[in-house]
């Protein structure tokens, strides 16, 4: 259901980059993929609207490494990764924990003036009024 | 005008040595002496990179474009089990085991390219070559030779006419233990299962489809794999091999059979 393609890498390298093919690419028709859940291909769709062609199919290409092989493991890695950022719920924070938090700013915030009123009062004492 | 050539062998006149001064005369001062500024080999600070260098495991790369060379030029045989004997008799690979050279490594130059269903057997290998063999079809086994057993698998016929019984091969030190029993490796010391695991983990990863070996004509030459004790594939440890007379002699005595088997 993927669809692999090689070509020549860009970059210098002489004759070698010219004649060997290195450079991995993986496509697929997003739409169509049955493999990956309804509500995450919608999310991949949003996410990465630059990699999708006019015909829908989302495009991974790689050409980091030397070898046609190492290429498209990592294409495969990408996708994988695609796949697991699309899938990640957003964090919810429950009710107790923000209340806990906001408490714990309020906490930290008294302490601060508690200490500043007690060095105030240090200072204040040192003062020599003549009443 | 001709030019006027002074005579003699090493070329006459000044000789090539240029005019007076510590050149023409001959003592100019040692290499490295920079007129007495500190020399640049001084001046650097120490540090270890090249400390225990001596002590360092090194091994011979040996590249899958190589490999394919050999297979194609004919000098190597893929129906047999490729071992490192194997390649120095194909004069494929040097290794000079006197050299802190532990063995062969497969290196992934040729990955693209190689097309062979082979049975290697080699000291250590890369991921990505790994995953090119298997994908051919092949296996890929890596083992742990010590030098004594290296220098006899290396040159087997100078060792024989020594007359001497092929010793047991040393199992790895303390640091490659855990090299050699690590599926991913396909360690000789490994659990078979989780090298099958291990190999279709690399199929995932790389994105091919498994041929399985089992279905596989050649599938027993394949499976063929070496005792930990053993060095050569038909001689067990305690044989002696007498070229003269081309026998094999056997130990018979218990102590020496148990010895050897241990």
């Amino acid at each position: 259901r993927l669809t692999v393609s090689y070509c020549r890498s860009s970059g210098p390298g002489g004759q070698h980059v010219n004649k060997v093919n290195s450079k991995a690419e993986v496509r697929f028709h997003l739409a169509s993929a049955d493999w990956i859940p309804e509500a995450v291909r919608q999310k991949m769709a949003s996410m990465h609207r630059n990699k999708i062609n006019r015909a829908g199919e989302l495009i991974v290409n790689s050409e980091e490494s030397r070898y046609q092989m190492r290429n498209l493991a990592i294409c495969l890695e990408k996708i994988r990764a695609m796949v697991t950022e699309a899938t990640e719920k957003p964090k919810v924070v429950s009710k107790e924990t923000t209340q806990k938090l906001i408490e714990r700013v309020e906490k930290m915030n008294r302490e601060r003036l508690r200490q500043k009123k007690i060095h105030s009062d240090i200072k204040q004492s040192r003062k020599a009024d003549f009443d | 005008k001709e030019r006027r050539r002074g005579r003699g062998r090493y070329g006459g006149r000044k000789c090539g040595r240029g005019h007076k001064g510590e050149r023409q005369r001959g003592n100019r001062p040692r290499l490295g002496f920079e007129g007495g500024q500190t020399p640049f080999y001084l001046a650097i600070p120490k540090y270890g990179f090249n400390e225990g260098h001596s002590l360092r495991r090194q091994y011979q790369p040996l590249s899958l474009q190589r490999l394919q060379y050999l297979i194609d030029l004919g000098r190597v045989d893929p129906t047999q089990p490729i071992d490192l004997t194997q390649l120095t008799n194909a004069r494929g690979v040097t290794v000079q085991p006197l050299k802190r050279d532990y063995g062969v490594q497969l290196v992934e130059e040729g990955a693209d390219i190689f097309s062979a269903k082979v049975n290697i057997e080699v000291q250590r290998a890369s991921e990505l070559a790994i995953a090119t063999i298997e994908k051919n079809g092949g296996v890929v086994t890596t083992s742990f030779y010590d030098p004594r057993s290296l220098e006899i698998l290396c040159k087997p016929v100078v060792f024989f006419l020594r007359g001497q019984p092929i010793p047991k091969r040393m199992l790895p030190p303390e640091d490659l233990v855990r090299y050699y029993t690590d599926a991913r490796n396909r360690g000789y010391l490994a659990d078979p299962s989780k090298v099958a695991e291990a190999r279709l983990e690399l199929a995932k990863k790389y994105g091919y489809v498994l041929p399985d070996i089992t279905k596989d004509e050649l599938f027993k030459m394949l499976s063929a794999r070496k005792d930990p004790r053993q060095i050569f594939f038909g001689l067990a440890p305690g044989w002696i091999v007498n070229m003269a007379d081309k026998k094999i002699l056997k130990p018979t005595d218990e102590r020496l059979l148990k010895y050897y088997s241990s």
